[in-house]
């Protein structure tokens, strides 16, 4: 697919209009952020044109020699082939801007500190986790790092990592540990500390009249990118209303600013990000209830009252917990392992399914209604 | 034995200064002698040599000129708006021409408008973007013994790691591998690489290649296809090495006769904690960082900037070129969250004190080694300009 880069027209119409923008917004505003949870591993962050998907996965592995109890967050920034093929073919150093990204993502999310890395430790000096959270660009109409710093961050907020278990008994220096699959013992979701979040800025300076104010374009578009002298970058904490770091480049032009514009711009951004920091939280909420990242398993009908008169017909199912004990948390039953973990009327029918003899007695009790 | 105070009662540090003060810069230009140009500064104990070499073919030959324009802006980052300009991929278009016509234009207008009417002018960037090339590495002796012993360690762990793939049959892993592992590097390297970087993202904008009107006819010493390399080795580090860095590139590049927008000046401060309070300060020397930050580990540590400004020749303005804020690391356990005003103002206390304060001083230093430095080479190649140029310049 052919891509043009912008002509000198669409570039001096972005600049001749400042301070109006090219969209019509204030040169504050954000546009409208979409997270959402796609499947069972990814969220999806979609703000304009600018789409961007994040997973986590976990390895353990063993720690840093000088941090023995620190686990590990590493973050894999990349763009798909189409993005790459259809802006690089222009613009021969996003390669270089994606690694630099990547970097400057990295980096603000290990020091926020997004996740509590003490927590990721198994045996201390042996075991750890390492938390990789994977950042694909899909589409690129500017602002590609903000969208991944939110994309990141909601997907470290839902991840549930899975259980890892030390077996005793052996006399090995390096006790082996077990890790569960999320079928045999739900996963858990890690200790955030922190939400940052990256706000991006276009600069625009006047270099014939240098005591004109700089203009700061918040969450800019491409052609807004691709006009402007520099680019400012905010990484903000939400929860904890913190700045973490400011970073201006330089840019083709050397644009300088001053210190008041600078920081006249910080507040403005800070004020910006709540709606981003809203959508954030209403997204990363977890269903009251269940474990996070699982659909929802049955267990509370294992415990009922009437269940053990049921299983006395089932040789295959586990026995579960006698009435008289209260229901068992949910993270210690495991679930049936013929169940297909899908909901509580397929259960049903495999346990009809399975029990084609039955009492009278019982099979009236398993058809009474729910 | 109580966390050593890092501001006495008086408000002076530990080495004697207040916390506006810069350390003693000591300036040396022309140091290694084979390189077209070389600086070698001494901020305090922070001692960096920068040799430069250029401007140079590039070294793919040199082509055509429409092969390196083609190489030039096809390096060229996202700031660049030259390169839709001269749309490489046309094979149709002369570059030269539209080049030499916008040329015109811009002169017309500017000898007899004066100001043009349209503030913000789409102008091919008379900058190297993608022409300068930065190493930087740091002599394993340079650092604090603590850093030294990692620096082995890590060394070693390579070492045991490549023996290991060895044994195993993995005959692919080089033994002489800078790079730890495959696709991770090293954290020094990684270090270093950003800092590479961070120096070339700051040329990048401040060299001038010629080209357009506004470059005042210099490109016959920088044609738009030439190279710039700017190597950065750090002898002795101890704090502010990246300011230290880009202060003894901007020498070097001043000393090789690159031309540039200005003399960009690298300042780094941050906040000492004194009586519960952070006290900005200026250009902090290595154990004071780290004491800083240990002194202030419940709070979070201490946060740091590193600020390139490129002062004007005109007024007493410092324009900020390049900002880089880190603030404190780890979370702060304070139940009083401290409000979104107070992050903004601690940002521009510490930015202030380093472009306003600290960069001035250093400005002045390095300003005379530039001006007697050129005064010396005029003296060498022409004697009739000699006391004229020394008499307006003292």
């Amino acid at each position: 697919m052919r891509f043009e880069p912008l002509s000198l027209n669409e570039l001096s119409f972005v600049l001749s209009s400042l301070p109006l923008r090219v969209d019509g917004r204030p040169l504050d505003g954000c546009r409208r952020l979409q997270l959402r949870h796609v499947g069972r591993y990814t969220v999806l962050a979609q703000c304009g044109g600018t789409q961007v998907a994040a997973q986590c996965r976990s390895a353990v592995r063993a720690p840093l020699p000088d941090r023995p109890t620190e686990g590990a967050l590493r973050v894999e920034y990349t763009a798909s082939p189409v993005v790459l093929e259809r802006h690089g073919a222009v613009d021969g150093a996003l390669a270089g801007r994606l690694r630099e990204d990547g970097v400057l993502l990295e980096s603000v999310l290990r020091q926020a500190p997004c996740v509590d890395l003490e927590s990721l430790c198994i045996v201390s000096g042996q075991w750890v986790y390492e938390i990789t959270v994977y950042v694909t660009l899909l589409d690129y109409d500017g602002n590609a790092l903000g969208v991944a710093s939110v994309a990141a961050a909601a997907a470290l907020q839902r991840y549930a990592r899975p259980v890892a278990e030390v077996q005793r008994g052996s006399d090995a220096t390096t006790p082996p540990i077990r890790v569960y699959r999320p079928e045999e013992r739900p996963p858990l979701p890690l200790t955030t500390l922190a939400t940052p979040l990256i706000l991006t800025a276009a600069v625009f300076f006047d270099d014939h009249a240098p005591d004109a104010p700089t203009l700061f374009a918040m969450d800019p578009l491409y052609v807004e990118e691709c006009a402007s002298h520099s680019r400012l970058v905010i990484a903000y904490d939400v929860r904890g209303e913190r700045l973490l770091a400011v970073r201006k480049g330089v840019g083709a032009h050397a644009a300088t600013t001053s210190l008041a514009a600078l920081r006249a711009c910080l507040e403005r951004a800070i004020e910006q990000a709540r709606p981003w920091a809203a959508a954030l939280d209403a997204v990363t909420k977890p269903p009251s209830g269940t474990a996070t990242g699982l659909p929802s398993i049955p267990l509370a009908r294992v415990s009922r009252p009437d269940a053990p008169q049921r299983t006395d017909t089932l040789p295959t199912r586990p026995p579960p917990a006698p009435a008289s004990i209260a229901s068992p948390p949910a993270g210690v039953d495991p679930p049936h392992p013929r169940s297909p973990s899908s909901s509580s009327s397929s259960v049903d029918e495999l346990m009809d399914t399975v029990q084609p003899t039955r009492l009278r007695g019982s099979a009236s009790r398993a058809r009474r209604p729910r | 034995m109580g966390v050593p105070e890092l501001l006495s009662g008086d408000g002076l540090r530990l080495d004697g200064r207040r916390e506006g003060e810069v350390r003693r810069l000591t300036v040396e230009l022309g140091t290694v002698s084979g390189a077209d140009g070389s600086a070698y500064v001494e901020q305090g104990q922070t001692r960096v040599l920068v040799a430069v070499y250029g401007p140079l073919e590039p070294p793919g030959g040199g082509g055509s000129v429409y092969q390196s324009l083609l190489a030039a802006s096809t390096a060229a980052a996202l700031e660049s708006c030259a390169s839709a300009g001269r749309t490489p991929r046309r094979p149709g278009r002369r570059v030269h021409t539209m080049e030499i016509e916008e040329n015109d234009e811009i002169l017309d207008e500017g000898e007899c408008a004066g100001v043009p009417e349209k503030p913000l002018r789409v102008l091919p960037p008379a900058t190297a973007m993608g022409r300068v090339r930065c190493e930087y590495s740091v002599a394993s002796f340079a650092s604090a013994p603590a850093s030294a012993r990692a620096f082995r360690a890590q060394r070693r762990r390579q070492q045991q790691r490549h023996r290991a793939a060895a044994a195993a049959g993995d005959v692919s892993a080089p033994p002489d591998s800078t790079a730890g592992s495959a696709s991770r590097p090293s954290k020094f390297e990684r270090q270093s690489r950003e800092a590479a970087a961070r120096i070339r993202q700051v040329f990048e904008g401040v060299i001038l290649s010629g080209g357009d009107a506004r470059s005042g006819g210099t490109s016959r010493l920088m044609p738009p296809h030439a190279v710039v390399d700017v190597f950065v080795q750090v002898l002795q580090s101890d704090g502010g090495e990246l300011a230290v860095a880009i202060n003894a590139a901007s020498l070097a590049l001043v000393h090789a006769g690159v031309p540039m927008r200005g003399l960009p000046v690298a300042c780094s401060a941050t906040a000492l904690p004194h009586q519960r309070k952070l006290v900005p300060a200026v250009d902090p020397s290595a154990w004071e960082m780290r004491q800083a930050s240990l002194a202030n580990t419940a709070m979070g540590g201490v946060p740091q900037v590193t600020v390139v400004t490129l002062p004007s020749e005109a007024d007493d303005r410092m324009p900020l070129l390049y900002v880089d804020y880190q603030a404190a690391t780890s979370l702060p356990e304070q139940p009083g969250i401290p409000p979104t005003r107070a992050t903004g103002d601690l940002f521009e206390q510490v930015a202030h004190l380093a472009a306003s304060v600290g960069c001035p001083q250093l400005h002045r230093v390095m300003h005379t080694a530039a001006v007697a430095h050129l005064g010396q080479e005029l003296a060498r190649r022409e004697w009739s300009a000699t006391a004229a140029f020394i008499a307006a310049v003292q």
